[in-house]
């Protein structure tokens, strides 16, 4: 088990390390003139310079990311107009556009799409699963067709149309849904829930349907396996050999798609963040890149790839323990 | 039809007791009464194209203690008439008409939760590939676990200490550690027998073994069909055997029914069905079949392809492969459907067939190629 | 040792220590590890024209490897193929081009081994393609080879599905006749279907034998069968052949523990007509894993003969003193044949 962490780790942090040198080189390949940007219009090619200097930029490509991946491992300190900051590790320095610390923004934008996620990802999977088990019980029966049906219906309007239709309908023009907003959950608890039940709603029943999906498909084979057939012949119940022994083997591929989903949503759900004016990661990434602003891009990039591979790792671990086959020596 | 019927539904009861081993065969209280009793069973399943007539007017006894073998090839509807002794057929796509007695009680047309009670405890079922019957997400133990306390109101540990009792009686070493492993780290032998004794867990007195040992290989076939011989003298259970392999049937029926296109055409004792056989389409199994323990000069196989259940030639089934068609008088074979009764004297099974000297048949044409 | 036995004859097909091992991935170390397979670990075999050498062991036992190496299917790791007094194991795809004419396989599940988007007569045509034959005359021929396997020349515009599995497993055995082989490697070929059917199909094989002069590799776990349709037998245990010879030398007096373990476990017919079931040996245990074999004999764990010596040395596989010449047993307590020989 050790060695297999072991093992895990050091593709992780390859992972990472790679993503970091192909977002970095992509960025100064790009033709992006970051001090340009913060000079605004009326700029004479020596206070470019003077910024350029001040963030770095003046330095070789080479040298500016030995900087960073130092500032990574064990900190870094900043020196500009004389003032001298540190930024102990990880550093991902300091946004162009504001000046801010960028770890500080991102971990200040997670609890929102960690809150997205949670709410969401518990009303896809629940309803999602149940649905489709419940349909793969009777495939091709009217309520299985229906089940069909809408999830091909709503699988070719793109959600942030219905996300739109939801917002201008249900929130501004007859109120029924609250105002999306959000407040941590430490603070005010019943304002989280408030502020969040929009979100969670349109993208936990959006989402579900691709999961009922999945979920029917992955039932409808496992019931058919022979040893649905001995759990019958075993005198269980119905509701049994559904639920605890066909479900238990559709539920294995169903997780890896499920692993994935949230590891996407918790970096970037731009269209419910957008659409429901949620401040989180999504649009950071957005906005640092519209403003050419490095650390701030790197930042995101870093926290995806962190995220994504600890999700897949998660998923695995959960693999092991739903399919005994799957050992983690 | 009727007359067929209950030559059949004796022909078990009055078969000498003991069968062609008697050594094999310990008697066991109640021998003679029949425990499972099917009598003009027909089961069919309507689709899309048709009617498939899975099982016509099948009728057996069975009493404890002794075994049935029931042969035939794929789509004979050998293994369709145990499905529905255990319930297994989904009602709504299926018409089963006919009676099934299990201990006394009828079956047919009983609820599913009537059925659940019966599944697992009074009759059992053995399927024919281990690896892919047993749950492959939870360990030996549990699913053992599970069967027994479905039937039995105990805690688990009382399950528990009853699953590794019975690894344990089936052979499996190191019943108690075993337990906690999962299927897939068993060896396909090893796996039957925990199939075996998970089917034994709650002393079933019916066991339906269906072709227990044709996905494992042959050494491991010898243990499992000893098992399964060892485990009936021990608890006296009744065997429903079905299998498309004669010579496992000579080495453990008593009783052996042959089907084919859905009816029985042959049932009688071991001995009777394989060394006296009446019917065309048992002497053409046996005549295909190349011993291990002698040499066949020849092979002679029946020609053509066996019958479409949804549709089945208006006489005898079997008659549009059958050499001896011409000696039946007035193309009778191919209008009339024979009844399954004796037909000659002397010991036979019933067989149904319109052949009016099968034995002598038999013993001038068949006989010689086979011995 | 020297093939020339069988009335001076020269084998068709000469396998030398044939060996076909497999790398398999596992989860050891920081990189993961690598261990072998040894499924097929030396093999020596011969087999004569027009003559039938049945392979039986039991699942694992690497019979259905050894085929597929054989006819270069998957390259055998090490060892010699001669067919005809040419190397064939070691030679590229393309000088196997003409080889590949002459040997040809039949595979068990005739559902998977048929394109099911292809006409028969497509089927059986490409080979003929491929290898130049028949030119212009190709539909002809594919109704000859049609009527020779027994089915309708006219049905040479259908699919697979529209035959039933004997007759698929026919469409299967014309497709190998197309390229007139000189050796028919046959994997089972009856084990999937029906009794009644598995005759007729064994009857066809016979018949090709007789009058078509192929010589066959007959792969099968079916004892009967192989003991009907065979001149000699090669037990297989482990990736090892333990016992080789004429077949009612090895049906009759079998000599290594393995082989009369087999036999006497194959359940018989004949016990209900009075014949006297034989020895019951039941072999305990599974059969060891091919990565890790056992040292010296590999049967030795599960053999109630073994001693010392069978942990220690590899027991060769040869004649015995007083065995038939051409019977081997890589053993080295093989039974004894009591009486037999002084009876000769």
């Amino acid at each position: 088990m050790l060695v297999y962490i072991l093992r895990r780790l050091a593709s992780a942090i390859s992972v990472v390390l790679v993503t970091i040198v192909i977002s970095f080189g992509l960025f100064f390949v790009a033709p992006s003139d970051p001090a340009g940007m913060l000079c605004g219009v009326k700029c004479t090619p020596a206070r470019v310079a003077e910024i350029e200097k001040s963030l770095g930029l003046d330095k070789p490509t080479s040298e500016q990311f030995a900087l960073y991946m130092k500032g990574l491992v064990v900190g870094r300190t900043y020196e500009s107009g004389g003032v001298t900051r540190e930024c102990p590790a990880p550093c991902l320095g300091f946004s162009f556009k504001n000046d801010q610390p960028v770890l500080g923004t991102l971990i200040a934008r997670l609890p929102v799409n960690l809150s997205l996620v949670f709410g969401a990802a518990l009303i896809f999977l629940i309803t999602g699963v149940t649905v489709g088990s419940l349909a793969a019980k009777r495939p091709g029966t009217t309520g299985d067709r229906a089940l069909v049906g809408t999830t091909l219906l709503m699988s070719s309007v793109p959600y942030y149309i219905i996300a739109i239709l939801v917002f201008l309908y249900l929130v501004i023009q007859v109120p029924i849904l609250p105002r999306p907003a959000y407040v941590s959950p430490f603070q005010n608890p019943g304002a989280w829930i408030a502020g969040m039940i929009t979100p969670w709603l349109v993208l936990g029943i959006y989402s579900s349907t691709s999961y009922a999906r999945y979920s029917r498909g992955s039932m409808i084979e496992s019931l058919s396996e022979d040893y649905v057939r001995t759990a019958r012949a075993k005198g269980l119940s119905d509701r049994r050999v559904t639920f605890v022994h066909a479900l238990r083997a559709a539920i294995t591929p169903v997780m890896t798609i499920f692993g994935l989903d949230v590891a996407g949503l918790l970096v970037s759900s731009i269209f419910t963040e957008k659409i429901f004016g949620l401040q989180g990661l999504g649009i950071t990434a957005l906005q640092s890149l519209t403003n050419y602003d490095l650390p701030l891009i790197m930042g995101t990039v870093i926290v995806g790839a962190v995220v994504l591979v600890i999700m897949n790792f998660i998923v695995d671990v959960l693999y092991s323990v739903l399919d005994p086959r799957v050992r983690l020596v | 039809m009727s007359a067929a019927v209950n030559e059949a539904a004796h022909s078990a009861a009055h078969t000498p007791a003991g069968g062609p081993r008697p050594s094999r065969r310990p008697s066991h209280k109640g021998q003679d009464e029949a425990f499972l009793v099917v009598d003009d069973l027909s089961v069919q399943f309507p689709t899309e194209d048709g009617l498939v007539k899975a099982v016509q007017n099948v009728s057996y006894s069975l009493p404890l203690g002794r075994t049935l073998a029931i042969v035939g090839e794929s789509g004979s509807g050998k293994s369709v008439s145990s499905m529905a002794i255990m319930g297994l057929h989904d009602p709504k796509r299926t018409i089963i008409t006919g009676s099934i007695s299990l201990g006394g009680e009828q079956i047919v047309g009983r609820s599913q939760d009537d059925m659940r009670k019966i599944r697992g405890q009074v009759a059992s079922i053995i399927f024919q590939d281990p690896q892919s019957s047993l749950h492959p997400y939870f360990t030996v133990g549990w699913q053992l676990r599970e069967a027994y306390r479905e039937h039995h109101q105990v805690s688990k540990s009382v399950a528990h200490t009853r699953a590794i009792e019975m690894l344990d009686r089936v052979g499996i070493p190191h019943p108690k550690r075993r337990a906690d492993q999962y299927p897939f780290e068993f060896s396909g032998g090893m796996r039957q027998r925990a199939m075996i004794a998970m089917a034994l867990i709650n002393d079933p007195q019916l066991i339906i073994a269906d072709e227990p040992t044709t996905a494992l290989d042959v050494t491991v076939q010898a243990q499992i069909l000893d098992l399964l011989n060892d485990l009936q003298a021990e608890f006296g259970s009744a065997i429903i055997m079905i299998t498309h392999d004669l010579a496992v049937v000579a080495e453990v029926a008593d009783d052996v029914m042959v089907m084919y296109g859905g009816r029985a055409v042959e049932h009688g004792t071991a001995e009777q069905v394989l060394v006296r056989p009446n019917h065309p389409y048992t002497w053409g199994l046996l005549q295909s079949i190349p011993a291990v323990s002698s040499e066949q000069a020849e092979l002679y196989p029946i020609k053509g392809n066996p019958p479409s259940l949804l549709s089945l030639p208006p006489g005898c089934s079997f008659a549009p492969r059958c050499p001896y068609v011409d000696r039946v008088p007035d193309g009778k074979c191919r209008t009339d459907l024979p009844e399954l009764i004796s037909r000659s004297a002397g010991d036979h099974g019933l067989s149904r067939c319109h052949l009016s000297n099968p034995d002598a048949i038999f013993a001038a044409e068949v006989e010689p190629r086979i011995a | 040792m020297e093939s020339t036995n069988r009335a001076g004859q020269t084998p068709i097909l000469t396998v030398r220590d044939l060996k076909m091992h497999f790398p398999v991935k596992n989860n050891e170390g920081l990189l993961g590890g690598r261990q072998i397979v040894k499924a097929v670990d030396g093999v020596d075999l011969d087999l004569y024209a027009g003559e039938t050498l049945g392979l039986v062991g039991e699942s694992g036992c690497g019979k259905s490897t050894l085929g597929r190496s054989i006819i270069r299917l998957t390259r055998p790791t090490a060892g010699s193929v001669l067919f005809q007094g040419t190397e064939m194991a070691t030679i590229g795809e393309r000088q196997l081009r003409p080889f590949r004419r002459k040997l040809q396989m039949i595979f068990q599940d005739p559902y998977g081994s048929l394109n099911p988007r292809q006409t028969v007569g497509t089927i059986i045509k490409t080979p003929l393609e491929v290898h130049g034959l028949a030119k212009g005359k190709e539909k002809e021929r594919v109704q000859d080879l049609l009527a020779r396997v027994g089915l309708n020349p006219e049905h040479y515009n259908r699919y697979p599905s529209e035959f039933s599995g004997g007759q698929r497993q026919r469409i299967g055995i014309a497709r190998a006749l197309a390229v007139e082989p000189q050796v028919i490697i046959a994997d089972e070929p009856v084990s999937a279907l029906d009794v009644s059917i598995q005759a007729q199909v064994i009857n066809l094989l016979n018949a090709l034998r007789r009058d078509l002069g192929i010589a066959f590799i007959f792969i099968a776990h079916d004892l009967g069968v192989v003991r009907h349709f065979c001149d000699r037998v090669a037990v297989m245990y482990l990736g090892k052949i333990v016992e080789y010879g004429p077949k009612h030398e090895v049906y009759e007096r079998p000599r290594h523990p393995y082989t009369q373990a087999l036999l006497s476990a194959a359940p018989d017919l004949n016990v209900v007509r009075g014949v006297p079931p034989k020895e019951h040996i039941r072999l305990v245990g599974d059969v060891p894993s091919p990565i890790d074999p056992p040292s010296g004999c590999r049967f030795r764990t599960r053999c109630w003969k073994a001693q010392a010596i069978c942990a220690e040395q590899e027991p060769v596989l040869e004649s015995r003193d007083d065995s038939a010449q051409d019977h081997r047993i890589a053993c080295h307590f093989p039974a004894q044949l009591e009486g037999l020989t002084a009876a000769v």
